[in-house]
């Protein structure tokens, strides 16, 4: 019996949209076509790079880049990376979203994204993940039922979110569809948002926006024990008088019975 | 007409398969990949009671031969699918998700669980055959070539006669599994799960339980268990795992050429040895065996010379 579980998945209480771990993603639109570098950082510190081609000859909308383990594909020598005809760029449509993640480590990743020809200034112009912009998304998937405290640390805003906790039933669970959040949604801890455990969150940013979102009491769930099939496979009684075909015959060849 | 006639009643020759059915028993195990789950199986069993009818066309019927279960486990190895959050659409389109969330997996290989079933005791199960006598004569592979019929006596490796039953045709019927069977296969499944996920908080666990759906019901499905469990067991232990297929063979053998139900020493000891004197013994020769309904018939002549 093997069981390998992603355990930084579970035991994460703390998550900020400008240090994603698992759970957490950042989405920024790129309208404009061009040459985009991407400078990923890894708890403050600059951990590599890569690039995004904003091409109308492209028809992604999205891309999806998992920062944990996109530097070692970048690194392996196949380079499988699932960038484009470039070479070393994954290609996007114009208006078209990268979503960016951290799905295998302990993350505390951020990162920047400024087309290549930018100057120095313009630089802090584009997308930073510390610091989201008008139509810059940070979603997240909370795992463990309890109060949490969603604030946006640039803003000063915050309002509480109750995760609660879910059993197993008779049917195989799926989570509600996800809750869209905007800042006035964040009203200084007089609202509260209510979500289930694995139901996706969405704030999107108006402004200048880091949300960070912790653990302040957690509910506890005892395990639920055993639980029986809706509807189990049981034995159909049958009587040793009842005849019936035998379950396995021999009979020597040229025998007749 | 014979030298010497010998007549076994039926109650006589159940007395002599008894002796031969109750030194028989199996130990095997043995196991199959079967596709979307392995399997394999554990068994130790005995034969017990059974009732010998003579017939008329020479033949010895068995039936109600019970096979008594020392061990019978069953165990199965599944992949449970994966499983993971997030994956919902961010952005919905008429024409479809424009933006979708990633999906991020629990575990980072698909777990395996492993269900086993102690199925002891839970099975009514028994064998009939068709048999006929059949006389074989043995001489030990460990006596010499021209050792003297009292040099392997004093050795103990004199010849026999050896009459066995040879099978013409043998069944095995399951009559009946116990109806807690599908309460075990249940106990099993919670249990293999309970011992993948030992290790996590009760909140994990509930949510990954919860997400799995009804375990059982899961399972099943990737079992191919349909709506009778009990059809499914004989299925797995007869076709995938050829258990009854193995017994069949093994207990036809075993009658046929392992244990034989008669062994009759040649020459025949009349008299032991006394005063000095050999043994007295009577060389048999061309023994036959007949049956009818009534009892089994040896007959045999006296050989001139040992």
């Amino acid at each position: 019996m093997k069981a390998q579980i992603n355990r930084h998945l579970l035991n994460q209480t703390r998550f900020d949209s400008g240090a994603l771990t698992p759970a957490g993603f950042v989405v920024h639109p790129y309208h404009k076509p061009g040459r985009y570098q991407a400078d990923v950082s890894r708890n403050g510190q600059h951990h590599y790079s890569f690039y995004i081609l904003v091409t109308p000859d492209s028809s992604e909308m999205q891309i999806s880049v998992d920062l944990a383990v996109l530097n070692d594909k970048l690194k392996s020598p196949a380079g499988d990376c699932g960038c484009g005809d470039s070479g070393d760029s994954m290609q996007l449509a114009p208006g078209g979203y990268g979503l960016f993640y951290s799905a295998a480590d302990s993350g505390a990743y951020s990162l920047k994204t400024f087309p290549i020809t930018a100057t120095e200034k313009e630089r802090d112009q584009v997308f930073d993940s510390t610091a989201l912009q008008a139509d810059d998304m940070f979603g997240i998937t909370l795992l463990r039922p309890g109060y949490y405290a969603m604030r946006d640390i640039k803003q000063n805003l915050q309002c509480r979110l109750h995760v609660d906790p879910v059993r197993p039933g008779k049917e195989r669970y799926t989570p509600p569809d996800a809750i869209h959040l905007e800042a006035k949604d964040l009203k200084n801890g007089k609202s509260e948002i209510r979500l289930m455990q694995a139901q996706g969150l969405v704030y999107r940013s108006h402004a200048d926006a880091r949300i960070v979102i912790e653990l302040e009491k957690p509910i506890e769930v005892e395990d639920s024990g055993a639980f029986s099939s809706t509807s189990a496979p049981k034995v159909k009684p049958k009587t040793k008088t009842e005849k019936r075909k035998p379950v396995a015959s021999w009979k020597k060849p040229g025998i007749k019975r | 007409m014979a030298h010497l006639t010998v007549a076994s009643s039926e109650g006589a020759v159940s007395k002599l398969f008894a002796g031969l059915r109750d030194n028989f028993s199996i130990n095997e195990a043995d196991s199959v990949d079967a596709g979307p789950f392995t399997a394999g199986y554990e068994v130790a069993f005995h034969l017990e009671g059974g009732s010998v009818d003579l017939r008329n066309d020479g033949s010895i019927l068995i039936s109600e031969l019970d096979i008594k279960w020392d061990k019978l486990r069953l165990y199965a190895g599944i992949d449970i699918p994966e499983l993971c959050i997030g994956g919902f659409c961010i952005i919905p389109s008429p024409w479809g998700c424009i933006l979708r969330a990633p999906r991020i997996c629990i575990f980072e290989a698909d777990p395996d669980i492993g269900i086993d079933l102690n199925l002891n005791g839970l099975l009514t199960s028994e064998i009939s055959l068709a048999a006929r006598p059949v006389l074989k004569y043995f001489v030990d592979p460990a006596r010499p070539a021209g050792m003297s019929w009292l040099d392997a006596e004093d050795s103990n490796l004199a010849n026999q006669w050896q009459l066995f039953i040879d099978p013409d045709w043998l069944d095995i019927d399951i009559f009946d599994w116990s109806d807690i069977v599908g309460d075990l296969l249940d106990d099993a499944i919670n249990s293999a799960v309970d011992d993948l996920l030992w290790f996590l908080p009760g909140w994990a666990k509930s949510l990954i339980k919860a997400i799995l759906g009804p375990v059982v019901d899961l399972v099943r499905t990737i079992l191919d268990i349909g709506d009778d469990i009990e059809e499914w067991l004989s299925d797995l232990l007869g076709v995938s795992l050829g258990l009854f297929d193995f017994i069949t063979t093994a207990v036809a053998d075993y009658f046929a050429a392992r244990y034989p139900l008669l062994e009759i020493e040649d020459p025949f000891p009349v008299m032991g040895y006394q005063n000095g004197l050999i043994p007295i013994k009577l060389p048999i020769r061309d023994l036959a065996v007949a049956i009818d309904d009534s009892e089994m018939v040896l007959t045999a002549n006296v050989g001139a010379t040992l």
